[in-house]
């Protein structure tokens, strides 16, 4: 995208939004993480700033020596700035809860931000693998291979009844949280994505927003991920994720077709035309306003309806009109005003002249 | 991206603080409820152990409904600190949390409450997991040469009765069947110490 400004290197698109792996038209990105705790700490809510201190200076050294094929980078959150801090939040690398806290915290990522771990955080250690696209047992094999690493490495909390110890007993069991994130305008335009939502509950999945836990689902994006993480083997709940998601995949994939067939067709093409209009056109640009944008010129990409545009196009400007992006591409910090007169000039020439030759 | 708001305050930032406090009000299968609060009134509200001696000034009704309780029809504590232990209350032995400000808090403070709160936890861990006890992988073991935990959990009930009504031969054999499926893993429970 020629009119996008050059991008600084940390700004370059993760593993999470390469979108190159399988299914990426629909799932953006597969996650596995798992929550574990130190044997001789007091659980994190519970540590004074000074056992926070040694714990993660403990965690850092011990994380620097597990010989990983990508070395890690490590981050002291307590030195970096409120805007760094949620950079990497969008970025998908941290929680937005352990960026807001106030107690001494680290946190480590390789380069191409396959792997990340968060250094006490409501758990003393929760790591994170990342797989582009819809591989839940390749990122599985990955999670439980650098799991075993750190169970290696570390005197982790571990009982024979409960399994891994955690903060929350919500996470107890197997501290496993298996997600996928997924595109599903369709979904949505048809009014199906309360019964997916339904349906996924009633089999103890979760379907939450781009950020998780609270996080509204903004731009027809949502995370689908296993509820329950004790009474059941660590292969059964990736099973249950892994079969769940192919059917919503399957299912978004039948909408769309029928969105685009018959009565249903004018209606979907101004959606996508129309996004794309205020989109080229706009002077003001909030985040929702430019997320929901995007997602309906992401879904003419993906249908074929926009030739001159890619998903990685697309994926590009989801990363980069996020507000620590554009201040970070900006070189600094913004008001709410400014940020959406940047995100619209941005957009607007990203996307100029782009859907001429279409239908 | 939007900062969470306090729930209490209605502030991203306040006077308190970013409310980096996250509050989860976890029933049957989902969370129920999840809110943030500031840390000085997470503080107030037994969320987080006290830095300082505060005044619990927020209404009853409004404790109970912020936070709810773990057991569904009974109240959070209406007057107190929940955080400094009543008389008589279980209190654990690892980080000192008691189980008022477990129950207050829904997180547990160190792996040995997993031990102290287990009345209290079996029953929540039902209700969110619908299971007592961990099927998944054990450190440096092959997950299939792990006992079957059921057996484990059910084995653990029946000593515990059988100790409770001074039934000694039964719990002898009971703890050696433990030891037994447990692959002499099974941690003597005398000591006070549990999970570990």
């Amino acid at each position: 995208m020629s009119q996008l400004p050059s991008i600084p290197s940390d700004l370059t698109l993760g593993e999470w939004l390469r979108a190159d792996g399988p299914d990426s038209d629909i799932a953006l990105c597969t996650r596995v993480r798992f929550a574990r705790n130190l044997l001789g700490y007091r659980f994190a809510s519970l540590l004074d700033a000074e056992e926070s201190r040694d714990l993660t200076a403990y965690l850092v050294q011990q994380v620097g020596q597990l010989g990983m094929q990508e070395p890690l980078r490590v981050l002291d959150l307590m030195s970096m700035s409120e805007l760094d801090r949620e950079l990497l939040v969008e970025r998908h690398l941290i929680s937005r809860e352990l960026a807001a806290a106030e107690r001494p915290r680290a946190a480590a990522h390789d380069e191409p931000e396959r792997v990340a771990l968060m250094l006490n955080e409501e758990d003393h250690l929760r790591s994170q693998v990342f797989r582009s696209g819809f591989r839940v047992e390749e990122a599985y094999a990955a999670a439980e291979a650098l799991d075993d690493k750190l169970i290696s490495a570390l005197p982790i909390a571990f009982s024979e009844e409960f399994g891994f110890l955690t903060s929350c007993p919500t996470n107890v069991g197997t501290g496993l949280r298996l997600s996928v994130m997924l595109h599903l305008p369709g979904l949505v335009w048809a009014e199906e994505m309360e019964k997916a939502a339904n349906t996924c509950q009633k089999i103890h999945l979760a379907v939450r927003g781009m950020y998780g836990e609270g996080s509204r689902a903004l731009g027809d994006f949502y995370q689908v991920s296993n509820q329950v993480t004790l009474g059941r083997s660590e292969s059964s709940l990736v099973d249950d994720v892994r079969v769940a998601v192919a059917q919503l995949i399957a299912w978004e994939r039948r909408v769309r077709l029928a969105l685009l067939a018959g009565e249903r067709r004018p209606r979907t093409l101004d959606r996508v035309w129309r996004a794309l209009g205020t989109l080229q056109s706009a002077r003001i640009l909030s985040s929702e306003e430019c997320l929901n944008g995007l997602s309906a010129i992401r879904f003419g990409v993906q249908q074929g309806l926009l030739p001159d545009l890619s998903a990685q196009d697309l994926n590009r400007l989801l990363l980069l009109t996020q507000p620590a992006h554009l201040q970070r591409l900006h070189g600094k910090s913004l008001e709410a005003a400014e940020r959406d007169a940047l995100r619209a000039s941005l957009v607007r020439g990203a996307l100029a002249g782009r859907g001429q030759g279409a239908l | 991206m939007q900062q969470p708001k306090c729930s209490h305050c209605g502030n991203a930032r306040c006077k308190h603080g970013a409310p980096s406090v996250h509050v989860l009000d976890v029933a049957g299968w989902e969370i129920h409820k999840q809110q943030f609060v500031c840390e000085a009134i997470a503080q107030q509200l037994g969320i987080l152990p006290q830095k300082q001696q505060l005044e619990l000034s927020l209404p009853p009704d409004v404790l109970a409904n912020l936070l709810g309780d773990l057991k569904p029809g009974t109240a959070a504590p209406a007057t107190g600190d929940p955080t400094r232990p009543r008389p008589q209350e279980t209190i654990c032995t690892g980080c000192r949390l008691t189980l008022g400000a477990f129950k207050m808090r829904g997180r547990v403070g160190c792996p040995r409450c997993y031990e102290t709160f287990r009345p209290q936890l079996v029953p929540l861990l039902e209700r969110v997991h619908d299971a007592t006890a961990h099927r998944g992988r054990f450190p440096g073991r092959p997950a299939r040469i792990a006992p079957d935990p059921v057996d484990l959990t059910e084995l653990r009930t029946r000593l515990q009765t059988a100790i409770a009504q001074e039934r000694y031969e039964e719990a002898a054999r009971l703890r050696d069947s433990l030891k037994k499926l447990s692959g002499g893993l099974e941690p003597d429970r005398d000591d006070g110490s549990g999970a570990s």
